[in-house]
């Protein structure tokens, strides 16, 4: 029976969804009072739904000394929670008929779930336990501490040409956090201690730092009430600290952090019967009924490097068999106006098989076997890198000097009113094929919100910002970034 | 009205918190109803048969040409079809390849090919030109010669780089030890493979093979039923039939003896990729499909639950992860395991994961993991219908391998009804945990724990095509060819003073060896006498119960071979060979004499014993002769020699000298082998020397016959 509204809503949606062929994504989106932002899409086209949380934190909120340990993190929140076993967090899915999943960046961590749509409150109970009380034993850090390094050797150090991100971010920057990488390195790895977990949970695990968003065969309102019931329900500020303390801490260790607010109540007989026996809400209520709920700032890193001073050249010599040639230049953050005008001149030289790196670098001079150049998407001062695999016999400087010259074209000549329509072209075919899965949708409007200051429309009007960039804005971010002066340049060369 | 209700009280309930329940997870509504489209097939006159998947969730559209040839044999030139791949699209009559690619960029379409067609994507508004190119591709291909010789210079570096990806030399491996490189499957693209491929074989090949009597077209996207019939008439009905060809002979796959370790070096690995495999015979839509999925899902799926992840990742932290899969296929399907550990764990991951392979081969799984794999696999089903591509699939699987025409709708009734009797008795039927390739691509410093994993105890080293490598260690810097051999003359002397040796080499002018000899595949004994005299006299006779069946004799300028078909004397060749000084033993002459080149290769492994070993070659002769000196007692213990003769075949020989013994007395002695073992391609022959005569001088015309 429960069925039949479910079932309404998919008869009324279905004729507008096939009729409309519209590629608008239509959304809902608003704040819980503690904080945390909700972005809602109901699209009943399969019976599937995904639910995704953002947390706000990436390496480049790790502190020196302790690189890789937003990943590590991440890792440590499939444990379990006060209410969730350990190893049975993903098995809730699993017997759901669903999936789940997380990835970390240098601005921010992903969770997903993609569940049949009849589970999505599951989904919600089981990310509302994470955010509220995540559960973490010596046992899994020092598992996951082992698959972490072993995930390490498997993506960086056993592939040919795999330290290339370490070397080129660590030559790029010079105070900002993306000097070092997501997953660090195995001593900082291997430093990582109690303290550091707890703190990090406190610090970024909380309310207003975390985007949900859900996008399926959902019901907004149904889901609008689990939400409020899951999550509208979690403290924030001092009270979410006390509260997960109530759930961690024994009661000695309570006492002793909590002594000046709850003075000598401390030491009647009811209060450590209160503690054993009152839900955690009750005993907040009891003895902390005034604890600030006010959320606590989050430490941000406010580092401006600028462009790049002059050249750093250098080489690695590597495992490998073709040498290779990465250069990164300083290129300005996602939000910032000159960035689609930097993505669209890389996608004049490098997207597609017309493109003219592709055509004159990789074909026509055959110097190279690949070459590539794309903008490395990050919220604050970013990269564009360049890569190339020399054909076999080509040094890597003939390499580099066929890369120069269509770089250089691009900063005395303007792009062809062709080639403009060209990549405006694959843009809008891009666009329209992010939509293609709920979890694309659901990851791109959170994505949105996060790095573009809450503007989440973006998902339906961005195309509009690279539809008004000119051969002349293409030319200047040319003349602007893609300096020698602005660049790092690694020769990879093969050991011996 | 009911759902209102309580949509009503949850929305009440969640303005206070505390009232919720977190401790228990939240029920689930009832199941959403999975709809499986139906799509449309239709048949043109030419043959091609076209697959419709009406979808507008999208404004997109794609066409997938499949070309349903089965698996062919390259044999020199494997590589041939994948090289056919991308030459489509890489000019035609009407598109140059730069035109081609400017035409699919300018309309933001995308366009990938292989030996088996293409698939081209749109958006529905650039569907006619993108189409208008896709049947240039097919009917007027150009094959230009200058994109051929470029594609060409790409697989070469392609090939190279591939030479320091662990993953792709132990596919390479993996493919040459389970299906053999007789086998389709298990051929292997080389530099050499490669370079043999001509334009012309690649004109033959698209000539021959694309034709649309065995193609398919997949029209999947924002497109009516109607319409895409019209197009795949207006675009394709005019492609002509071809001959049809007929299916490849396949050999049968090898079958192995107990479990066998294949290593391929790869040096400064920091983790080894290991894949442990066999084939099996499971061919698409057989009933036994569905339930060793499921079994599969138990041991090594995708979830972290699975028994592999489960036991090599969550629970050891022996690596980031730990998959196995099992394929059906139309010829021969596999089973593989595996993942990437670091080094000094490689053999702790072997020893579970075969541990994992033998239990699920033993013992019923439990009701938890059947349960929970069940229901998993049941959403991974639905899930995958989000993608309008999956109908498509299964409407091609449904044709291709000739299914019923219900098997995706019943395909989750077929997941529920496998039982755990079902799961052992496939794990039993298929399985084969005693019969198990095991490949390890890694640093060489861990390939020496490996060898317990081998029934024989033996590692095979290959190279990252799957060929085999003798796998030596450099030999310490002050060792060379020349501290070798004259290490070994003293042992032979069993002194190192010149003197004495001087004293002995006065004494001794002289050798003859009795041996009793077996030749081991008839049974039947002999008796053998070789003699030698300073400085290049030769004999040897062969009795058997007495009588003399050959006798062989060299006075230093002739000499003859006798036997029961008559007498035959030495051509000019041997005799050139027979003149060089070789007394008292040959190797005494290897430093002295020039026509000798020697080449110490480094140290090998044989049987658990180091041997330096080491390549001569003789300017008289074609052959290569390897001899291998045991490192502690400094011995020549094995000898390879590998020739050929005048038929042009090539004939391996290998003797193993054991057992050394002092044989005479005084200065009149020497160190020799009293135990051989010969084995000349395949016959093999065992030799004990019962007695040695030394003297000053041998007996006239001995070396002219008489020998008696």
């Amino acid at each position: 029976m429960k069925n039949n509204l479910l079932m309404v809503f998919a008869l009324i949606l279905l004729p507008f969804t096939i009729k409309a062929q519209s590629t608008k994504i239509d959304f809902v989106e608003y704040d819980l009072n503690n904080g945390i932002h909700v972005i809602l899409h109901e699209n009943h086209t399969t019976p599937v739904a995904a639910v995704t949380l953002m947390y706000h934190v990436g390496s480049k909120n790790e502190n020196e000394g302790r690189t890789g340990f937003a990943h590590f993190f991440e890792h440590l929140m499939f444990e379990g929670t006060q209410n969730i076993e350990r190893h049975q967090y993903d098995k809730y899915v699993e017997k759901a008929g669903g999936t789940l999943n997380a990835n970390t960046s240098q601005d921010r961590t992903f969770y997903y779930e993609l569940l049949p749509s009849n589970q999505v409150e599951l989904g919600l109970w089981l990310e509302s336990e994470r955010l509220l009380h995540a559960k973490v034993e010596n046992i899994g850090i020092e598992t996951q501490r082992e698959v972490v390094k072993e995930e390490k050797r498997q993506r960086m150090d056993n592939q040919p040409y795999g330290s290339f991100q370490e070397n080129i971010f660590k030559r790029a920057y010079s105070k900002h956090p993306y000097k070092w990488t997501v997953i660090g390195s195995m001593e900082d790895l291997n430093a990582a201690e109690e303290d550091d977990y707890v703190n990090f949970y406190r610090t970024f695990y909380v309310p207003h730092n975390v985007t949900l968003s859900i996008a399926g065969d959902i019901n907004i309102e149904q889901t609008k009430a689990w939400i409020e019931q899951y999550f509208g329900s979690i403290p924030n500020g001092d009270k979410l600290n006390v509260y997960r303390d109530k759930e961690f801490l024994s009661l000695e260790k309570f006492i002793t952090k909590y002594k000046s607010d709850i003075g000598s109540v401390a030491n009647g007989e009811n209060f450590s019967k209160d503690y054993n026996e009152l839900s955690t809400e009750a005993f907040l209520d009891k003895y902390f009924p005034k604890v600030s709920e006010k959320p606590l700032p989050i430490p941000r890193p406010d580092i401006k490097e600028g462009l790049l001073k002059k050249e750093i050249v250098d080489t690695i010599y590597d495992n490998i068999q073709l040498s290779g040639v990465f250069m990164a230049y300083r290129t300005p953050e996602l939000n910032h106006k000159d960035h689609y005008a930097v993505e669209m001149l890389t996608k004049i030289l490098s997207d597609g098989k017309s493109s003219r790196i592709h055509k004159n670098v990789v074909e026509k001079q055959q110097k190279a076997v690949q070459a590539f150049i794309f903008p490395f998407p990050l919220e604050d001062e970013g990269i564009t890198l360049t890569f190339a695999l020399a054909q076999m016999g080509v040094g890597v400087d003939s390499v580099q000097a066929a890369i120069d010259v269509e770089i250089q074209k691009m900063k005395t000549e303007l792009v062809s009113e062709i080639e403009l329509k060209k990549i405006q072209n694959q843009i809008e075919n891009d666009i329209i094929s992010s939509f293609s899965t709920m979890a694309g949708i659901a990851e791109n409007l959170a994505q949105y919100y996060t790095y573009y200051q809450g503007q989440t429309n973006l998902i339906n009007n961005e195309i509009d910002k690279y539809l008004a960039v000119t051969p002349e804005d293409i030319k200047r971010v040319a003349n602007t970034y893609f300096n020698t002066t602005n660049r790092v340049v690694l020769h990879y060369l093969p050991k011996q | 009205m009911k759902n209102l209700i309580t949509i009503f009280l949850i929305t009440l309930s969640a303005l206070s918190y505390g009232q919720i329940d977190r401790t228990k997870a939240p029920n689930a509504l009832p199941n959403p109803a999975i709809n499986i489209p139906t799509p449309k097939i239709v048949k043109l006159e030419n043959g091609l048969k076209v697959i419709i998947v009406e979808n507008h969730k999208l404004p997109k559209i794609s066409f997938q040409l499949f070309i349903d040839n089965p698996p062919m044999l390259e044999k020199s030139k494997v590589g041939l079809s994948e090289l056919v791949g991308d030459m489509l699209g890489s000019g035609t009559v009407s598109y140059s390849k730069t035109d081609f690619d400017e035409a699919v960029d300018y309309i933001g379409a995308s366009f990938s090919s292989s030996g088996r067609g293409f698939f081209a994507s749109s958006l529905t508004k650039h569907s006619d030109k993108l189409l208008k190119m896709l049947k240039s591709v097919i009917l007027e291909p150009s094959f230009p010669e200058d994109e051929f010789e470029r594609i060409k210079k790409q697989y070469l570096a392609g090939l190279s780089a591939n030479k320091s990806d662990p993953s792709a030399m132990a596919g390479n491996v993996g493919n040459v030890i389970n299906y053999g490189t007789a086998h389709s499957y298990g051929e292997v693209m080389t530099e050499a493979t490669v370079n043999n491929i001509t334009i012309e074989d690649i004109k033959a090949y698209f000539k021959n093979y694309f034709g649309p009597q065995n193609a398919y077209l997949v029209i999947v996207g924002d497109v009516t039923e109607e319409k895409a019939k019209t197009i795949a008439e207006t675009y394709f009905g005019g492609w002509p039939k071809n001959e049809s060809m007929e299916l490849a002979d396949h050999n049968t796959v090898p079958e192995y003896n107990g479990n066998q370790v294949y290593f391929v070096n790869k040096p400064g690995a920091v983790q080894s990729v290991i894949k442990i495999t066999h084939t099996l015979d499971l061919k698409p839509g057989h009933e036994d499909v569905v339930k060793l999925s499921v079994l599969n899902s138990i041991l090594g799926g995708g979830s972290f639950s699975a028994r592999l992840m489960s036991n090599l990742r969550e629970d050891k932290a022996y690596t980031y992860g730990c998959y196995s899969s099992i394929q059906s296929d139309i010829l021969k399907g596999e089973f593989t395991a595996g993942g990437s550990f670091r080094n000094d764990v490689t053999d702790s991951a072997i020893t579970q994961i075969l541990y994992e392979i033998d239990k699920i081969a033993s013992e019923l799984v439990t009701d938890a993991e059947l349960d929970i794999v069940k229901k998993s696999k049941t959403g991974a089903f639905a899930r995958s219908l989000e993608n309008p591509q999956t109908v498509a699939r299964f409407a091609l699987n449904t044709i291709r391998y000739n299914l019923p025409a219900d098997y995706y709708a019943n395909y989750l009734k077929k997941i529920e009804a496998v039982t755990k009797d079902d799961l052992l008795q496939v794990a039993k039927m298929y399985l084969r945990p005693k019969n198990l390739s095991i490949i390890v691509v890694g640093n060489e410093e861990i390939a020496n724990k490996l060898s317990v994993f081998d029934s024989n105890s033996n590692i095979d080293f290959k190279d990252g095509y799957g060929n085999s490598e003798l796998k030596l260690k450099a030999a310490p810097e002050n060792v060379t060819a020349a501290t070798i051999i004259n290490n070994y003359s003293q042992k032979i002397y069993m002194t190192d003073d010149a003197a004495v040796i001087a004293k002995k080499d006065k004494k001794i002018r002289f050798i003859s060896r009795q041996y009793e000899g077996l030749m081991v595949q008839m049974g039947a004994a002999f008796e053998l006498t070789t003699s030698a005299a300073y400085p290049n006299k030769e004999a040897m006779q062969l009795t058997v119960q007495g009588n003399v069946m050959q006798k062989e004799y060299f006075n230093g300028v002739t000499g003859k071979t006798e036997s029961m078909m008559g007498a035959v004397d030495f051509d000019e060749a041997k005799i050139i060979k027979k003149k060089e000084t070789s007394f008292p033993f040959l190797q005494l002459y290897y430093l002295s004499n020039e026509i000798y080149t020697l080449n110490l290769l480094g140290i090998d492994n044989i049987d658990g014993k180091a041997y330096y070993k080491i390549e001569i070659k003789n300017s008289l002769s074609e052959g290569i002769v390897y001899e291998y000196y045991n490192v502690e007692n400094g011995l020549l213990e094995i000898k390879e020699s590998i020739e050929t003769n005048e038929k042009g075949e090539t004939v391996e020989s290998k003797v193993v000298l054991m057992d050394y013994k002092m044989y005479g007395s005084g200065t009149a002695s020497l160190l020799l082998s009293s135990k051989q073992t010969m084995n000349n391609n395949g016959n093999v022959i065992e030799l004990t020397l019962k007695s040695v005569d030394f003297e000053k001088s041998h007996p006239k015309g001995y070396f002219e016959g008489k020998m008696d």
